[in-house]
């Protein structure tokens, strides 16, 4: 048994996707854009989005406890955006407290295949999360 | 399941030889069918990264010493061998400016009644004695020859990551108490994969409280056999929290594989009551009344009550059904300690906010609230459970908790995690100990005594105290059942003050925490560094604390880019007795700092990676190296530690590097016997794994190795 690794560069790793994360300015209203900045309304556990180099849309939850859930709700694509709306459902038990990350990966086949092609043309994605049943809120915006 | 290993591969080129540098003459000539030699010369660049500085004890030290014997740091100048003074007769002198004097009368004053020691002891007259040699003009420092004794270290293959045990000084506890198999902790949680090595021998009959199967995943509900089959807690796979939560408190210690546990011989009794999505109220309301020996739905219970539950589980709100087996619980005896919740919420949560439970928070690796802990004023206590966003301590892995692991294939390793979880069973294993160290502590005053010793003065919110083993098991071993030892009781707030790069003061409060007066000893005894400046002042802090504050200021005119580092010893008396506490100082200066290990240098061969020329440097060479007798070929030039003396360099936590990057690595190609020169490059901390497998050695093993030579 050894505790495994090495330091050897990532060369493939490195060359990298294109897109750029777009930082979301807190505190904003309901999500609306203006020339120069997006505005995310998400309060909850911290949300991640990234899109990988094979076109794939990798979202992670930092969780405060086990118990939580997080699902793709659809994936539509409005004002050349495509938006991806999640659902995350806290627990109603008891628990572990223990900080648990919940990644989702949306595979780029999926996104164009089965929601209509939403990715094809799509320059930036935005990443909507809904507490349970209410109304989705902005959490993240990646462009490609 | 975290098993997030990274691994690369070594990517060479396959046809760009480097032809190193000419040094000058030397080549040409030379027989032929001889082969050529030469020198390979180069230096080795440090990562940023702050070696680690081991805590101090702290805490309140009885120091034994060598009986009449004083040892005298001499004024510049001065010669201990001439110097006259009554009462005392020089024993040795050595080369340097210390010495030993005997005091004559010493050996007089010693007196045994009835096997106990008085007061007036041999101990006391050596500190009289050297009170005496201080007010010599020649003397600058006096002191008792105090004997030093190593701490426990555990030889737990992974114990060096176990940062959360120095944080409440378990070294120095396990030197007292190691824990008693006649003490039980009930885990209520996910369930204990029982084949993990960390639990052989440790395991009482437990019980599956999960009534509903399809929560429980093991096809039944309640039933005899609390295994943890998985949670199924992410798509990733099952938590095997509890697993996790009961390496803490108890997995197997100085086993030589692993990591330790906080108690080295308890029996943990696994109360599986969390399943998939959680757990129900009824489900771990009858695990606490079935751990307590109470009765509950399922008409059993244990042979044998535990003493101590463990509950690393929450949810928001008060409820009071699970207030009532918590009550019920307590009143059986039990001491309850629980998570106070992740939510950075100042509400209280069930079961930590009852009164009847000792409600933990979150701290980090500095000792402050980690950033997720609850901070409600019912949390009674607070204890490690790492931030893994952080590796402060810079030693490659992120600053969680390590414990014990399982994944959904049944592999079985270590992991770190974070949270009030995490916290929880670190005190519920101190407070195993406390009932090792004397059974007949009540649940009451086991929850007394981890209160009244625990550190104060941390800023932790609500003047939140942080949990110490080592003062809590010691209160315990003086019989102090009340909270207070009977005694004085040193402590340190900080065991490290870490000006980093950029701080020039810092402040350190040291406080007595027991009964009777200390005073001072004539100062504090600290290595003549010109850095540092010290002075102690007389302090009372807010909560009626009486103290004394260390301030300590630095200067880094003049030092060298690296690490400075130093301990200062506080003594003080307490009647006879003579307790130290040891304040470690670091001080960073530039950005730039180095490792104090041996570092490896390799010339192994670029196909088959056999390492064929070895040399060592060190930052006393300034990390420069020179390889002599090299034949002509082909060479990768590589370079590590070997901190965990494996042989092997570059694994988890050590440095490493390659010529001339670790990223486009390229051989190095000796033609003519000419001597290859200036080859620099850098070592960087190996990428961080974050979890350990036994017997998961991937199957993709691509990544070469590199091993030293014997």
């Amino acid at each position: 048994m050894r505790a495994r690794t090495s330091a050897f560069a990532r060369a493939p790793l490195a060359l990298a996707v294109m897109m750029l994360p777009l930082a979301c300015a807190g505190g904003g209203a309901d999500g609306h854009r203006d020339d120069d900045m997006i505005e995310c309304d998400y309060q909850g556990p911290p949300v991640t989005a990234e899109l990988l180099a094979n076109g794939d849309l990798r979202v992670e939850m930092t969780a405060p406890t086990a118990g939580h859930t997080l699902a793709l709700v659809d994936v539509a694509r409005v004002d050349g955006r495509a938006v991806v709306h999640l659902r995350h459902d806290a627990p109603t038990d008891l628990v572990a407290q223990v900080i648990t990350t919940l990644p989702l990966v949306l595979p780029a086949d999926s996104l164009t295949d089965a929601f209509g092609g939403a990715f094809g043309g799509a320059r930036e994605v935005h990443v909507r999360v809904s507490h349970g049943d209410d109304a989705p809120q902005l959490a993240a915006v990646v462009a490609r | 399941m975290m098993n997030t290993k990274t691994r690369t591969s070594l990517l060479l080129p396959a046809v760009a030889l480097f032809a190193a540098s000419c040094g000058g003459g030397g080549g040409g000539g030379g027989a032929a069918n001889v082969p050529q030699t030469t020198t390979l010369q180069g230096t080795l660049q440090m990562p940023q990264v702050a070696p680690q500085i081991a805590p101090p004890a702290t805490g309140m030290l009885e120091q034994p010493m060598v009986p009449g014997e004083v040892v005298v740091w001499m004024k510049p100048g001065r010669d201990a061998a001439s110097m006259n003074m009554e009462g005392f007769d020089l024993v040795r002198t050595g080369a340097g400016r210390t010495a030993i004097f005997h005091a004559r009368c010493s050996e007089g004053r010693s007196s045994i009644k009835h096997g106990a020691r008085v007061e007036d002891s041999v101990e006391k007259a050596t500190c009289d004695a050297a009170e005496q040699m201080k007010l010599h003009d020649d003397v600058m420092i006096a002191s008792p020859n105090y004997i030093y004794q190593a701490t426990v270290q555990p030889n737990d293959t992974y114990y060096q990551a176990q940062w959360h045990y120095d944080q409440i000084n378990m070294p120095q506890t396990w030197d007292l108490q190691q824990g008693s198999s006649n003490v039980i902790v009930a885990v209520l949680d996910t369930g204990i994969v029982s084949s993990h090595p960390e639990f052989a021998g440790r395991l009482v009959g437990g019980y599956d409280m999960i009534s509903d199967p399809q929560r429980a995943r093991d096809g039944d509900g309640r039933d005899p056999n609390p295994e943890d089959v998985g949670d199924l807690q992410t798509p990733q796979g099952s938590s095997f929290h509890g697993t996790h939560c009961a390496g803490t408190i108890g997995a197997n210690g100085n086993d030589g594989q692993g990591v330790a546990g906080v108690d080295w011989n308890c029996k943990l009794m696994n109360v599986r009551c969390l399943g998939q999505g959680g757990g129900t109220i009824e489900d771990i309301a009858n695990a606490i009344l079935w751990a307590a020996g109470l009765p509950n739905a399922t008409g059993t219970v244990p042979p044998q009550r535990a003493d101590i539950i463990s509950m690393s589980l929450g949810g928001p709100g008060l409820n009071p059904i699970m207030q009532q087996a918590c009550d019920q619980a307590a009143a059986a005896g039990v001491l309850l300690v629980a998570a106070a919740g992740n939510d950075n919420t100042d509400q209280p949560q069930s079961p930590a906010a009852f009164d009847s439970v000792l409600s933990v928070g979150a701290t980090d690796i500095v000792r402050q609230r980690a950033p997720y802990s609850n901070f409600s004023p019912t949390v009674d206590l607070w204890a490690p459970g790492g931030d893994m966003s952080v590796d402060r301590d810079g030693d490659g892995f992120p600053d969680g908790v390590l414990s014990t692991i399982a994944d959904d294939n049944g592999n079985l390793g270590y992991t770190f995690y974070q949270g009030t979880s995490m916290a929880c069973p670190h005190v519920a294993g101190v407070a195993a100990l406390l009932k090792a160290q004397d059974p007949s502590l009540t649940a009451s005053e086991l929850r007394q005594l981890l209160i009244g010793t625990a550190v104060t003065g941390l800023n932790l919110p609500n003047q939140g105290r942080l949990v110490d083993a080592f003062a809590a098991v010691q209160a315990a071993q003086q019989g102090g059942g009340g909270g207070q030892p009977n005694a004085p009781a040193l402590v340190a707030a900080q065991s490290v003050a870490d000006f980093g790069a950029d701080l020039t003061e810092l402040s350190v409060r040291i406080e007595n925490r027991g009964t009777g007066d200390l005073v001072l000893d004539g100062g504090f005894a600290t290595p003549p560094v010109s850095w540092l400046s010290a002075e102690v002042f007389d302090v009372t802090a807010n909560d009626g604390i009486d103290g004394d504050e260390l301030r300590l200021s630095v200067d880094r005119t003049g030092l060298p880019n690296g690490v400075e580092q130093t301990t200062i010893t506080l003594n003080y008396l307490a009647g006879g007795q003579l307790l130290s506490v040891d304040v470690a100082v670091r001080l960073q200066v530039g950005q730039s700092t180095v490792t104090s290990d041996t570092v490896f240098v390799l010339l192994v061969d670029p196909v088959t990676f056999e390492t064929k020329y070895q040399t060592e440097t060190s930052v006393g060479q300034g990390f420069s190296f020179a390889m002599q007798g090299v034949v002509d070929g082909t060479y990768l030039l590589v370079a590590g530690t070997d901190r965990d003396n494996d042989d092997f360099l570059g694994d988890a936590g050590e440095l490493f590097g390659a010529f001339p990057s670790l990223d486009q690595p390229i051989p190095v190609q000796i033609v003519g016997g000419r001597a290859a020169t200036n080859l620099s490059f850098a070592l960087q901390e190996t990428v961080t794994v974050t979890s350990f497998g036994l017997g998961d050695e991937p199957a993709d093993d691509a990544a070469p190795r590199f091993r030293r030579l014997d």
